[in-house]
């Protein structure tokens, strides 16, 4: 019972490691990641005000 | 040259820089918007609409930014200090202050400084502090703007009814209500001696015309504006729009900037205009004050300019300011 627990306590910890990587890995794109996504994209639209 | 609004030559230079320097073949097209407050109305509809962004990229003051992060309606970098191109001051928070959480990326200053006729009036007569423009000596010979974003700074130096006191003492010496710009034409003109909050394009502009203008500090109050890139939320080039933030965050883009506009980022000490402003600060012994410094400055302005509190203590300064009352 003991070594269920633990089992699944070890689980759970490797659970929430990997997802909190996948989080962190999504949030902060490489530059790479950003070059080759505006490859794709092809234009950029921006706004800019006359006076600053 | 003087500083201009936004180029097609600007444009072209940016994105045949950005192309390069990420060997991309972007083609960037620009809208030449007439004012922030416009822009970013049409931003906030757009998002809070669910509408798809009409642009992906905007530059704006933190006036401007404040509403739109609060919603969301913008994309943080956050490792932009990983990504941005080499030789950008990372260690300058100016360039990302901390109250903007990495959603807004500085492309140039605007010091909000006092311009005064040469021949009117000497250095050693202008009012040193906010408070002294309530001399009767001053009476007529000054503007203010019906706007308070650079007035409103006051509020980090003093208490909200001390500047109300202080900005009554101005509207009772019956100042001109108008832009900076028609406040230094008429300058020029010589029907005022100065237009304190002016910003450093004007005076540039007049400098090179020859014209007898002057820049000192309100030491109390020397208000610097700067001006930044945002991504917006669900962009639909939402990379290139990334790219292009960090790549004006850049020494590169900097100097396409100063080159083709004379916007300067002061974080540049080699821009033609840093040397200029931080000796005239250095001399008064005045430090910078902008609305992005601290949380304490953040919340002030979140305070007044997205309050309802807010919006009637503009009243109240506007009435000061204009009327002394």
């Amino acid at each position: 019972m003991t070594r269920i627990r633990l089992l699944l306590l070890v689980g759970i910890i490797v659970s929430l490691l990997t997802g909190g990587s996948r989080l962190a890995v999504s949030e902060a794109a490489s530059l790479k990641e950003l070059v080759e996504g505006a490859r794709k994209e092809g234009q950029l639209n921006v706004t800019l005000t006359a006076n600053a | 040259m003087s500083r201009s609004p936004p180029t097609p030559e600007l444009v072209r230079g940016l994105e045949a820089a950005i192309n390069k320097h990420y060997g991309l073949n972007l083609k960037v097209s620009y809208t030449a918007a007439e004012s922030y407050a416009k822009t970013f109305s049409k931003l906030m509809t757009e998002h809070k609409t669910g509408t798809k962004p009409t642009f992906d990229a905007v530059v704006g003051q933190a006036v401007n930014i404040i509403s739109g992060m609060d919603a969301g309606a913008f994309e943080s970098i956050q490792n932009w200090k990983e990504l941005a191109p080499k030789g950008t001051p990372l260690n300058d928070q100016t360039i990302s202050p901390p109250v903007l959480k990495n959603t807004a990326f500085k492309v140039a200053d605007s010091p909000h400084f006092l311009v005064y006729n040469t021949k009117l009036i000497s250095k050693a007569d202008l009012p040193k502090k906010l408070a002294d423009f309530g001399n009767p000596k001053y009476k007529g010979k000054f503007s203010v703007l019906s706007a308070v974003a650079a007035q409103g700074l006051a509020l980090s130096m003093y208490d909200k009814e001390k500047v109300l006191d202080i900005y009554r003492s101005w509207g009772k010496n019956e100042p001109k209500i108008m832009s900076f710009s028609q406040g230094v034409d008429r300058l020029v003109l010589g029907e005022l001696w100065m237009v304190p909050f002016t910003t450093d394009y004007v005076y540039y502009r007049r400098k090179e015309a020859g014209d007898p203008v002057g820049m000192t500090v309100i030491q109390d109050l020397a208000s610097w504006i700067s001006i930044y890139t945002t991504v917006r939320m669900n962009a639909p080039n939402a990379n290139a729009a990334k790219l292009w933030a960090l790549y004006n965050t850049g020494p590169e883009a900097q100097r396409i900037w100063e080159k083709e506009i004379k916007w300067m980022n002061f974080s540049y000490p080699q821009q033609s205009g840093a040397t200029e402003f931080k000796k005239l600060l250095d001399d008064t012994g005045a430090k910078a004050v902008s609305w992005t410094d601290s949380e304490e400055t953040w919340k002030l302005m979140r305070w007044l300019f997205t309050s309802e509190e807010g919006e009637a203590y503009q009243k109240r300064l506007q009435s000061a300011i204009q009327e002394g009352r």
